[in-house]
């Protein structure tokens, strides 16, 4: 039994498994490309690059603070999405944007908890947690 | 980039928003204050017209008959026609005088000023204030 990885034409891990060695082609199809690897391989960590897995780089975000007053104008600033960034906001308020590179200012006049997830292969998603409060 | 997070589609939609907050804000404080049972509220009203217009005119027992709610009320009672009418009248001034208007001024005067608001959070934000003020009012 071999381990194997099965990718599509970006090198998104789309699965991973054992099986024979002789069935190991088998595994491919379609938009599925096979490769003999994949020890401690998961989809969020791992791509394959130029025939190997590799781990997917991190964005290296950093969020000035998790707490916002929902007032309209106490601002976080979220910095290192890189640009294309594919951002969806979900919470009081749900919606998604493209990011351009520059820091990043939200606020909201909303109060609650916001998940605030960055997309861009083969960059790592990104997850932060914002908490809106009521202005006082 | 700048993301501000709200629901509206436009700052019009805010602003009507904001007016909804407001009057719902105003209708509590009222309801605070005036009962909801039916019919009673006009019959507290004209109480409340017939007392000031009689302590007004100097309690005069000589004309009661064109002050109904005093006359009927006092000779039910048995109370005098000035202790029931000043008796109505200081239970429906704080309201009259004071209370209503105040209310009635802030909402007002609250969706009144949402005009000159520019953007959403400014909005968002006089709505809070104002609906602050009704629900201690």
């Amino acid at each position: 039994m071999i381990q194997y990885v099965i990718f599509d034409g970006d090198g998104r891990i789309l699965q991973t498994g054992s099986c024979p060695e002789e069935m190991l082609d088998l595994q491919a199809g379609p938009g599925r490309e096979v490769m003999e690897g994949g020890a401690g391989v998961t989809s969020y960590s791992h791509y394959v690059a130029n025939g190997e897995i590799v781990e997917r780089p991190g964005m290296g975000i950093s969020v000035s603070k998790i707490t916002l007053v929902a007032d309209g104008s106490d601002e976080v600033a979220i910095t290192g999405v890189p640009a294309g960034a594919q951002l969806s906001i979900d919470g009081p308020v749900v919606a998604d944007a493209i990011a351009d590179g520059e820091p990043i200012s939200i606020t909201s006049v909303h109060a609650g908890i916001y998940v605030i997830q960055a997309t861009k292969f083969p960059y790592r998603d990104e997850r932060i947690n914002i908490n809106a409060t009521e202005p006082a | 980039m700048q993301l501000n997070l709200h629901n509206y589609g436009d700052i019009d939609g805010a602003k009507a928003a904001a007016a909804k907050q407001i009057d719902a804000a105003a209708g509590r404080a009222r309801a605070r204050y005036l009962t909801v049972t039916e019919g009673q509220e006009s019959v507290y009203q004209a109480k409340y017209a017939d007392a000031l217009a009689f302590v007004r005119a100097g309690c005069p027992a000589d004309q009661v008959d064109v002050y109904p709610w005093i006359k009927v009320e006092a000779e039910a009672t048995g109370q005098s026609y000035d202790v029931v009418a000043n008796t109505i009248k200081a239970k429906g001034d704080p309201w009259h005088m004071e209370t209503g208007p105040t209310i009635e001024g802030l909402r007002m005067g609250g969706k009144r000023a949402l005009q000159d608001l520019a953007d959403i959070g400014a909005v968002v934000a006089h709505a809070r204030a104002v609906v602050q003020q009704l629900d201690v009012a």
